[in-house]
């Protein structure tokens, strides 16, 4: 035990430049934590669903950064980044074009109809759920489904004659982005009947580039195209990211690196176990100092109280702790003498 | 003494599986110094981290002294009994010359100061200049590591001498160099020494050759 702690902290002291990293890195996370934490205790936030998580909001955008339209998603990636564990609050978004064919109001122009699928309102942040009016006793939980619903702009409905509680006929086309084609062309997806269940006025959006004149559920554009057999595209995602991974990735990394050496350990007789506790015991000095130096910095930066500094630290501690147990876990199933011969 | 009785080994991928050594069967003594040759992808390093007990075989046995190797604690093996030597010296980058050399004597619990006592005397054995001994492995040429590494290797302490190509990595006066030094370790401390070398000049330097070939032990 005494020279496996001798071993680790020789590391340390040799290793100066990663370890000076490793301490970095672990007092930058206390500090944002802290920060973070007590961010949320002076809101007055319910702690109870933050201490596991700390969202990051990761964004599929076009170029120019609307998430409007111009990118396609296929939907296989799409249900990948859905299943991910880390991944949460998941929304996405659908264009297509609609051609409205009730006699009665005549017909509107051919592609004039923009309609927006989404599976949640706040998927489209340039509306607001206060800003839209439900029929009575109907939620806006149906853009999570694939119910023929939808909502329509007050100005699509003035100019249709329709009205909430009626139902709109369609002839839905989709945008083509045909592999190698420089031209969005505009497919036939076939006829399709929504419920008007709520309205908006278009007027309240903001920044918005292309005005919706009908929301619909994502699910239901989905299901639409399945039953035409057409490929599905998203036009954007945009989902939180769970768990405290930058302390982790970092111990990972760190450690990964240093394969060779703990294989030419083993090559002179040193245990697997003792291999792991001399990792074990050098990252654990290296993440309790940069806690220590988190903490020192967030308290004197005063953004938190004491408890969130507190809770951050060992947060900290804990996940890049955790950065080290898969890699020594590895390391029992690797060949050392694959390792030490160089091969991959 | 080692005694290899009937060795396979397999190397099993996902998709395939390869055949690296098929029913070896080889005898080694103490006191002697034996080469291992043989193509590349013949199976030599293989019988060799078998013989490390770095892997055990797929089917056979290895006898230690008459002790099964499946059956003893291998990681003490290669701490108290057996070294081995790499073609890639495979020292600790960040340790010294001296303390590569004190490393295995304190894994098995010396105290420091004896360890370095002794980590002297083994790198004055083969050749290792003092004032190298502060020096990381870096700083040293190719030859000079490979003597940190052999007098790692006698400071575990036991009588089991591995070598993978100790030569390749060097150029021919060194080669010469660290090959008398291991014949001489061998013939003089009793050590059972076993080398494996590319080189048919180096292995007419040893008492005993076997010939691998596709896996199989050919003379």
């Amino acid at each position: 035990m005494k020279f496996t702690i001798s071993l680790a902290l020789l590391n340390i002291r040799r290793r100066i430049a990663t370890s000076a990293l490793a301490i970095a890195v672990c007092a930058a996370t206390v500090v944002l934590l802290a920060v973070y934490f007590g961010n949320i205790s002076a809101g007055q936030r319910q702690l109870t669903n933050l201490t596991e998580s700390i969202p990051v909001v990761a964004r599929v955008s076009n170029l120019i950064g609307t998430q409007v339209t111009g990118l396609q998603i296929k939907h296989e990636r799409m249900q990948e980044i859905k299943r991910l564990e880390n991944i949460s609050e998941f929304r996405c978004t659908v264009n297509l074009m609609g051609e409205y064919t009730a006699d009665a109001a005549g017909r509107a122009d051919a592609h004039d109809i923009n309609m927006l699928g989404v599976n949640g309102i706040d998927a489209f942040p340039a509306l607001s759920a206060g800003a839209i009016s439900m029929e009575d006793g109907v939620g806006l939980d149906f853009l999570d489904t694939n119910a023929a619903m939808c909502i329509a702009s007050k100005e699509f409905l003035l100019k249709t004659g329709l009205a909430q509680g009626d139902t709109v006929r369609l002839v839905l086309y989709y945008y083509d982005y045909s592999r190698g084609s420089y031209l969005l062309r505009f497919l036939q997806l076939g006829a399709s009947e929504l419920k008007i269940a709520g309205s908006y006025t278009e007027a309240d959006m903001s920044d918005s580039i292309a005005t919706p004149a009908i929301i619909c559920p994502y699910a239901w554009a989905e299901y639409i195209h399945e039953a035409v057999g057409v490929d599905f595209y998203a036009d954007s995602a945009v989902f939180k990211v769970k768990e405290l991974l930058i302390a982790y990735i970092v111990s990972y990394v760190i450690l990964q690196g240093r394969q060779r050496e703990f294989a030419i350990m083993r090559a002179v007789g040193t245990s697997a176990g003792m291999c792991t506790a001399e990792a074990f015991f050098e990252s654990a000095v290296l993440a309790l100092c940069g806690g220590l130096v988190g903490t020192v910095a967030a308290l004197f930066i005063g953004k938190a109280d004491p408890l969130s500094v507190l809770l951050a630290a060992v947060a900290a501690v804990l996940c890049y702790i955790c950065g080290i147990i898969a890699p020594a876990l590895a390391r029992k199933r690797i060949s050392v003498s694959m390792a030490l011969s160089g091969a991959e | 003494m080692i005694n290899v009785n009937d060795v396979s080994y397999n190397y099993v991928s996902k998709y395939h599986t390869v055949e690296a050594l098929k029913n070896v069967s080889c005898k080694f003594e103490n006191g002697m110094l034996y080469s291992i040759i043989g193509p590349s992808g013949s199976g030599k390093t293989t019988l060799l981290s078998l013989l490390a007990g770095l892997d055990l075989p797929t089917s056979g046995e290895i006898f230690i002294d008459n002790v099964s190797m499946s059956s003893m604690d291998r990681d003490k093996y290669r701490r108290e009994q057996a070294a081995v030597i790499y073609q890639s010296f495979n020292l600790f980058p960040l340790l010294t010359a001296k303390e590569n050399i004190m490393f295995p004597m304190l894994l098995k619990g010396m105290n420091k100061a004896e360890a370095g006592r002794i980590a002297t005397e083994y790198a004055e054995d083969v050749g290792l200049r003092e004032v190298l001994l502060s020096k990381r492995p870096l700083l040293l040429s190719g030859g000079e590591q490979q003597r940190v590494a052999i007098a790692r290797a006698l400071a575990i302490g036991g009588d089991i001498l591995l070598a993978d190509e100790p030569t390749g990595n060097l150029d021919e006066e060194n080669g010469k160099v660290i090959m008398s030094i291991l014949k001489r370790l061998t013939h003089e401390n009793d050590y059972l020494c076993i080398m494996i070398t590319h080189n048919t000049e180096m292995a007419e330097q040893s008492d005993r050759v076997y010939a691998i070939k596709d896996g199989r032990v050919v003379s």
